[in-house]
């Protein structure tokens, strides 16, 4: 056996260790020693983690879609009745899960924020990571029987860590996000929710009553009242604001760009002034007011989240617009 | 407000340093789904076939610790692509095993970024048949172990139970089933990536 195949059997060891169930904080301690100890490690690490993950990707959540469902009731026949059970056990938890709240003991229960501008990256107690963008207010509980994250307002990026036996719930105003490892951001703000999915599958529980619309480009589901759950995977989107729901198909690139907060840049494109002054305004003190006569301009590219000076010189110089400094924002006119 | 318990600060201006979590998702999402390709790569230009996988590890090391250092590149396929070619440059020259008209041809290989190409993720139908396939792959007592987890869904501590053996014995053989699925995985994620872009020349073709 070479240092290689030696890293290799040892990273299987600690994912097969993870993945018994009898996991302790002391495990994380010592698993994050060794992946910090070297590089070689975490990629080793890394890849059959994903590899692991990805081959039970494939089967934990019902599918809407009739096609896949077939092909899986065909190969294991044990599939139906499973399948029944995973949804009676989610509505169940669903429902004790506000009384359940009441009466459990707060251990576990942690509270996090960020400042205006700021960025932060968290690693909760079951190997999940989230990373809280600007301004952004959300508390989690993990324990043996559940893991839960609440989004009280702002933008969050879940790196979920598998664990079937304990269902991730994230709860955003009444949305209820359902995950069992995977990678998706939720943005909850003003009365408005969206997630999208980077990987994974997720399962989306809009408020009740509820109208689902379907996105313009006819790439998304046809309209259901009451919305059943969504089921929402890679590249799909939803976006609810009061009783109106609205799902959508998304490009690698679209994802691309609402998730390039996580390296500190916001990437547009064809999208409007008045659409990214509201962006930046979320991460600068300094805001941006834009005049209605300007605010359907559409433009594109890749800026630092905090650089709104450089935005507006660079909306001055190409497209010849006035910016008047007005105190505490500054205004965009013709 | 309490404080959370590991926290990993991510610096507001961004700058270089990045977060490992970002590095990690990148490393995931965009290195390893070249794997199919970067091995065809490495075994196409390195004649000792026993040496790709850890000439593998070595780019996979090299590219996480330069993302770590200077950030995410823009263009993760071409950085593979070259990471790889430097790295057999640099092995051929410290082993000089290579005749000089060899090295020559691996220095002016077209920096075309064709032969590592984005991965396609293969569509629901077709991971359910790559992972059946990684499945067969895996010795008997593996197989039973992997499936009940994997499948079934059941817990280490129930497939233990319903097959009557120690704990232990399942977890031993779930660390053997998750290196030889990663394996099968990635390799037969080669084959579907092949279909795929023939199917999209087919395509531009027939345009």
């Amino acid at each position: 056996m070479n240092e290689r195949e030696r890293i290799e059997a040892d990273a299987a060891r600690w994912l097969a260790r993870q993945d018994a169930g009898r996991w302790t904080a002391d495990d994380q301690r010592a698993l994050d020693d060794w992946l910090e100890k070297s590089t070689a490690h975490r990629v080793a690490w890394l890849r059959l983690s994903a590899a692991w993950q990805r081959a039970g990707a494939v089967g934990d959540l019902p599918s809407p879609k009739p096609a896949r469902a077939q092909v899986a009731a065909a190969w294991t026949p044990a599939r139906a009745g499973r399948r029944t059970w995973i949804t009676v056990g989610v509505a169940a938890a669903f429902v004790t899960a506000a009384t359940w709240l009441l009466l459990r003991d707060p251990a576990g229960l942690e509270t996090y924020s960020t400042a205006i501008g700021a960025r932060e990256s968290v690693s909760l107690a079951d190997g999940s990571h989230i990373t809280l963008n600007t301004r952004t207010r959300a508390r989690s509980l993990i324990n043996d029987r559940e893991r839960r994250v609440w989004i009280d307002e702002g933008e969050v990026f879940f790196q979920v860590q598998r664990d079937p036996a304990r269902p991730f719930v994230v709860v955003a105003g009444s949305a209820r996000i359902t995950v069992l490892g995977t990678q998706f951001r939720v943005l909850h703000a003003r009365g408005r929710t969206e997630v999208t999915v980077l990987e994974g599958r997720v399962q989306f529980d809009s408020p009740a009553g509820a109208k689902v619309e379907a996105a313009p480009r006819g790439s998304a589901r046809s309209s259901v009242a009451p919305p059943p759950p969504l089921q929402l995977t890679r590249n799909e989107g939803v976006v609810t604001e009061g009783n109106s729901l609205l799902l959508a198909a998304k490009t690698p690139e679209q994802v691309r760009h609402e998730l390039s907060w996580r390296q500190g840049r916001l990437e547009f494109e064809q999208r409007t002034l008045g659409e990214i002054a509201a962006e930046f305004n979320r991460y600068n003190r300094r805001q941006l007011a834009v005049d209605p006569t300007v605010a359907d301009l559409r433009l594109g590219g890749s800026f630092d989240a905090d650089n709104v000076d450089g935005f507006v010189r660079l909306v001055r110089d190409g497209f010849g617009l006035k910016v008047s400094d007005e105190g505490p924002q500054l205004r965009l006119s013709r | 407000m309490r404080r959370p318990s590991i926290v990993h600060p991510v610096d507001p201006n961004p700058g270089p340093a990045l977060s490992v979590c970002a590095v990690d998702a990148w490393f995931v999402d965009s290195v390893l789904t070249l794997e199919p390709a970067l091995t065809r790569f490495l075994r196409h230009h390195w004649r000792e076939p026993d040496d790709v996988a850890d000439l593998r590890q070595d780019v996979y090391v090299r590219m996480y610790e330069s993302a770590l250092r200077n950030g995410l590149p823009q263009n993760t396929a071409a950085v593979v692509y070259t990471c790889a070619r430097n790295l057999i440059i640099d092995r051929a020259r410290r082993a000089q095993v290579v005749s000089i008209e060899a090295m020559a041809d691996l220095e002016a290989l077209d920096l075309a970024v064709d032969e590592i190409g984005p991965e396609r993720r293969a569509g629901a139908r077709e991971e359910l048949r790559l992972l059946q396939a990684a499945l067969d792959d895996l010795p008997p007592r593996c197989r039973t172990v992997v499936t009940l987890r994997k499948i079934d869904g059941l817990s280490q501590r129930e497939i233990a139970q319903r097959l009557g053996i120690a704990e232990g014995t399942v977890e031993k053989q779930i660390t053997l089933g998750i290196r030889s699925l990663a394996e099968s995985l990635y390799a037969q994620g080669a084959e579907v990536t092949m279909a795929w872009s023939r199917r999209l020349r087919e395509r531009e073709n027939d345009a």
